[in-house]
């Protein structure tokens, strides 16, 4: 729980002050020191995703979101629900991937 | 190992554009990707940047309509501010705006705009831009030119990642610098759009099917009703009907000049095929009456120019001022760098298109059929200009490589095995930008028509000015080429001979113009600006007759004209063309129904009469009965020129249509030849066409909405306004907005409905300037701000919002106040 709740701020505050590769940069970290529990690309996962969905929370707070939703949907040919989950999802998906690898090369520690 | 697959599939899909699809990556990131655009939607409350070579800080207030009050020290300042706050609101409008103009459009559309870049670059606008501005580097213009461009890019370099608009994130662009010379792409594509009028591309096309006599009436250089600009003392319309000449035999030599057309604006030529009338993009309005016919005793003016209709808007409104120097409000077109339309404290200007055609052609003699390097010119051979056109695509991939020639008149291109060059004011020396910059100025209507008569080139434009002393003025401010021989701009002259080229100018006096007239107003709908009885020159063009008789039956039979007044002219429903036509189809249903002998469609006859003589001649949003009138015309403009088509055995297009004011003065000569469908065995008359026109109509219209009492046969069923986004985004885009108005009228609506009046103004010119305005859109660019389409519901209706126009800050009350923009000098 500690784990999701720590990346979930740490992939919020990276994305905010770099990038969406901040997703990845914390997963790899997360899941290289956490490599030892075969739970932690999962929770790396969970923890991406929620703190995605801490911004895109910010972003509702402040603007017409669900007017930018239903405009971006509609220019991409997406529902505006499928638009919101593939956004997380790809944070879920990227933070899974990278944690993955990185606890599998955690594991190669002597 | 599939992990890693996935990590390395996420980061590519993340970093890298898929087709259409962006970077998903950036785009989805919710703190700087397409998400965090909410969080930009509405202006902060307060916001301050730096801007490199500010003189002095800048305040700039946007007003509860979103309208920023710039208030600078000086004037380069002012236009600073405004490339800053046009940026803030429309970056993605200026890039598209840049490459639409310089031919560039392939670098966000691909190969699919090659053929819109070939025409713009083919046409010499990109180096025409180019001359230009070397021309005026040494002009004030150009100090204001740099000062709007280091605004632009100021806002440029500082803007958050959220601001990006959502276009380029879209197209995975981004922008790139604004320079100078963008400013000349803009007014250069104006121009294209305004005054790409070659007369003889349709009239060579119908000289080449039904011979030079017959292709004179059909598309005369002076319309047959004349309603001009420049009052000519008739107190009303003139209609100078003639019996048509026959068609003869066509002269296939008329057949280049068609081509021309066809080769040097092949979208253009496109378009104008189908077209009954001209272009609805060139309509637009204007009119002013002088404090002895308005009812508060000042003098009032309103504008509104129709454009093809976008959102964002063409247009930006905007307010400048330095205290003492300048305080003018109206509205620019973002990258241009000046106040378009608008007023100040002394006078209010508003301009319609002047459809005079300024664009020759001209056959040259080369020195090599295949690869030219030479052009013969009074026995000497001349250098041609060689220049080198490279198209890419969004990646940076060459798609296209074209080689373009230029003559001392401009581009040239092989056409059926001739050479052909163009001259065209648009490409010529000129200093809109400038002419703008200092009509903000001016002090008189006088004063207004000659800063612009000396400035202002092209495209040529009926501008008509009011001041608060009560004086009202217009002309049609261009430069207008003196042509050698009878000054005809719609034949094809011998290049070879520098004795066909443009002799000059012509002067001033001689352009259609008028000062406080002894009728009391003034008005411009597009129709010709002279009486041909009266002009100097040749005035042959692309007008229209139907709104100007129309707006000046309204203020002939209005001697206090109020404001209110005005602004209900701006969407009058009545209809002139209307009017004329329909009393003609009335007595000629009733002429064949009196007719001895069994007429086979008798009772849809009989029924499509009283239908039609139920119409009010008005286009409401409730009409039930325009949209059987439409139908009616087009059924007769389709049987009556039959002559005109490709392919008659095919039943193809048409290569050129006549107006519907050459179709009017047909109608006065019941058994002209033109009435007679080749197809069929027996002669039709005058009557029998509108008869079966009107049978025919009415079943159409019955079959396409149904029963003729029923809401599908409603106007605002039938005709809508179509706002598209300016990537044709449906998302993006308002559509099927319905509005009062129809082919013709004041308000007119195009069978698209994506042109219209782009801006509406009322200027009451009273001791204290008080003005309305609205327009189809909004200020802000950004599809997801509520400042995005605000406007709409107000432009539908037919309604004006008041201007707030303050000396100050402080004269804007709280209520009347948004947010707040500071700019200060960047260290």
């Amino acid at each position: 729980m500690i784990l999701i709740a720590v990346v979930a701020l740490a992939t919020a505050l990276a994305t905010w002050f770099g990038g969406w590769w901040g997703v990845a940069v914390v997963a790899l970290v997360a899941g290289f020191l956490a490599s030892e529990h075969p739970s932690t690309p999962w929770r790396v996962a969970l923890g991406a995703l929620l703190g995605w969905i801490v911004l895109l929370v910010v972003d509702a707070g402040i603007g017409p979101f669900a007017r930018l939703a239903t405009a971006l949907g509609g220019a991409m040919s997406i529902p505006a629900p499928a638009l919101l989950l593939m956004t997380v999802l790809f944070a879920a998906l990227l933070a899974w991937s990278a944690a993955t690898v990185a606890a599998e090369i955690g594991r190669l520690k002597p | 190992m599939g992990a890693l697959a996935v990590l390395a599939g996420a980061l590519y899909v993340g970093a890298r554009r898929i087709g259409p699809a962006p970077a998903l990556g950036p785009f989805l990131d919710p703190a700087h990707g397409v998400w965090s655009l909410a969080r930009s939607a509405v202006l902060p409350a307060n916001a301050s940047a730096r801007v490199l070579n500010l003189g002095d800080s800048v305040t700039v207030v946007y007003d509860d309509r979103a309208v920023p009050h710039i208030f600078a020290t000086t004037e380069e300042d002012a236009y600073r501010a405004l490339g800053y706050v046009v940026a803030r609101d429309r970056l993605f409008q200026l890039y598209l705006q840049t490459l639409a103009g310089s031919g560039r459009l392939t670098e966000i559309g691909g190969a699919g705009a090659l053929a819109m870049d070939r025409e713009t670059r083919g046409l010499g606008l990109p180096r025409a831009a180019e001359r230009k501005l070397a021309a005026t580097d040494t002009t004030a213009f150009a100090k204001i030119g740099v000062a709007y461009a280091e605004g632009v890019n100021a806002y440029i370099k500082q803007m958050p990642a959220s601001e990006l608009p959502i276009e380029f994130r879209l197209t995975g662009t981004r922008p790139p610098e604004w320079q100078p010379i963008d400013s000349y792409h803009l007014t250069n594509r104006m121009g294209y759009t305004l005054a790409r009028i070659a007369t003889e591309t349709d009239h060579g096309a119908a000289a080449a099917r039904v011979g030079n006599q017959a292709a004179d009436a059909l598309f005369p250089d002076a319309t047959p009703i004349q309603e001009p600009i420049q009052p000519n003392g008739q107190h009303g319309p003139r209609f100078d009907f003639h019996p048509l000449p026959p068609p003869g035999r066509g002269d296939s030599t008329a057949l280049l000049l068609a081509s021309a057309g066809t080769a040097f604006l092949p979208a253009h030529a496109l378009a104008r095929r189908d077209d009954d009338d001209p272009p609805s993009s060139m309509a637009s309005n204007n009119w002013a009456v002088s404090p002895s016919r308005s009812a508060n005793g000042h003098a009032l003016l309103a504008g509104d120019p129709h454009l093809d209709l976008s959102l964002p808007s063409i247009w930006y409104e905007v307010h400048l001022v330095v205290p003492g120097k300048l305080d003018v409000y109206g509205v620019t077109i973002p990258g241009a760098p000046g106040v378009v339309i608008g007023f100040n404290r002394d006078v209010a200007w508003t301009f319609t298109n002047t459809g005079t055609d300024v664009l020759d052609y001209y056959t040259e003699r080369v020195d090599d059929a295949a690869h030219p390097t030479k052009y013969l010119v009074d026995g000497a051979w001349r250098k041609l200009e060689e220049r080198i056109e490279t198209y890419h695509s969004p990646s940076g991939q060459r798609l296209a490589v074209d080689t373009m020639y230029f003559t001392h008149r401009g581009p040239m291109r092989r056409i059926g095995g001739h050479w052909l060059s163009m001259r065209w004011t648009v490409l010529e020396a000129s200093s809109e930008a400038y002419a703008f910059q200092l009509i903000a100025h001016a002090t008189s209507a006088a004063q207004v028509e000659d800063i612009m008569a000396r400035w202002y080139k092209a495209p040529a434009q009926n501008m008509l000015a009011a001041d608060r002393t009560g004086h009202i003025a217009v002309r049609s401010n261009a430069r207008y080429p003196v042509r050698p021989g009878d000054g005809k701009g719609n034949v094809i002259r011998n290049g070879t001979a520098s004795a066909n080229d443009w002799q000059g100018e012509l002067p001033v006096s001689q352009f259609p113009q008028a000062l406080d007239p002894a009728q009391g107003y003034l008005a411009s709908a597009n129709q010709q600006p002279i009486d041909p009885r009266v002009a100097a020159g040749w005035w042959g063009g692309s007008y229209d007759p139907w709104r100007a008789l129309r707006i000046n039956e309204l203020l002939r039979a209005n001697s206090a004209v109020t404001v209110e007044a005005m602004r209900g002219y701006q969407t009058d429903p009545g209809s002139a063309r209307a009017d004329l036509f329909v009393p003609s189809m009335l007595l000629a249903a009733q002429s064949v129904l009196a007719r001895p002998g069994q007429y086979a469609n008798r009772a849809e006859l009989a029924d499509a009469r009283k239908l039609l003589a139920e119409w009010d001649r008005r286009y409401t949003t409730d009409n039930r009965r325009a949209v059987l009138f439409e139908e009616v015309m087009r059924e007769v403009v389709s049987r009556t020129w039959d002559e005109l088509l490709e392919d008659p055995a095919a039943g193809s297009r048409r290569v050129a249509t006549p107006s519907t004011a050459v179709l009017a003065e047909l109608l006065s000569d019941s058994g002209s030849v033109w009435w007679d469908v080749k197809s069929t065995p027996q002669v039709e008359h005058r009557d029998d066409i509108l008869a079966a026109s009107l049978v025919s109509a009415l079943r159409t219209v019955k079959g396409r909405y149904g029963d003729p009492a029923g809401d599908g046969w409603r106007w605002d069923h039938v005709r809508f306004a179509n706002i598209y986004h300016l990537l044709r985004l449906p998302a993006f885009s308002s559509l099927k907005l319905p509005v009062q108005g129809g082919t013709g009228t004041l308000n007119p609506s195009s069978g698209t409905g994506t042109n219209g009046p782009s801006w509406r103004m009322v200027v009451d010119l009273g001791p204290e300037m008080k003005a309305w305005s609205t327009y189809p859109g909004g200020q802000s660019g950004n599809p997801v701000s509520p400042r995005y389409d605000d406007r709409i519901p107000s432009w539908t209706k037919g309604e004006l919002e008041a201007i707030h126009f303050p000396r100050t800050p402080a004269e804007l009350d709280a209520s009347q106040r948004g947010a707040l923009l500071q700019l200060f000098p960047a260290p």
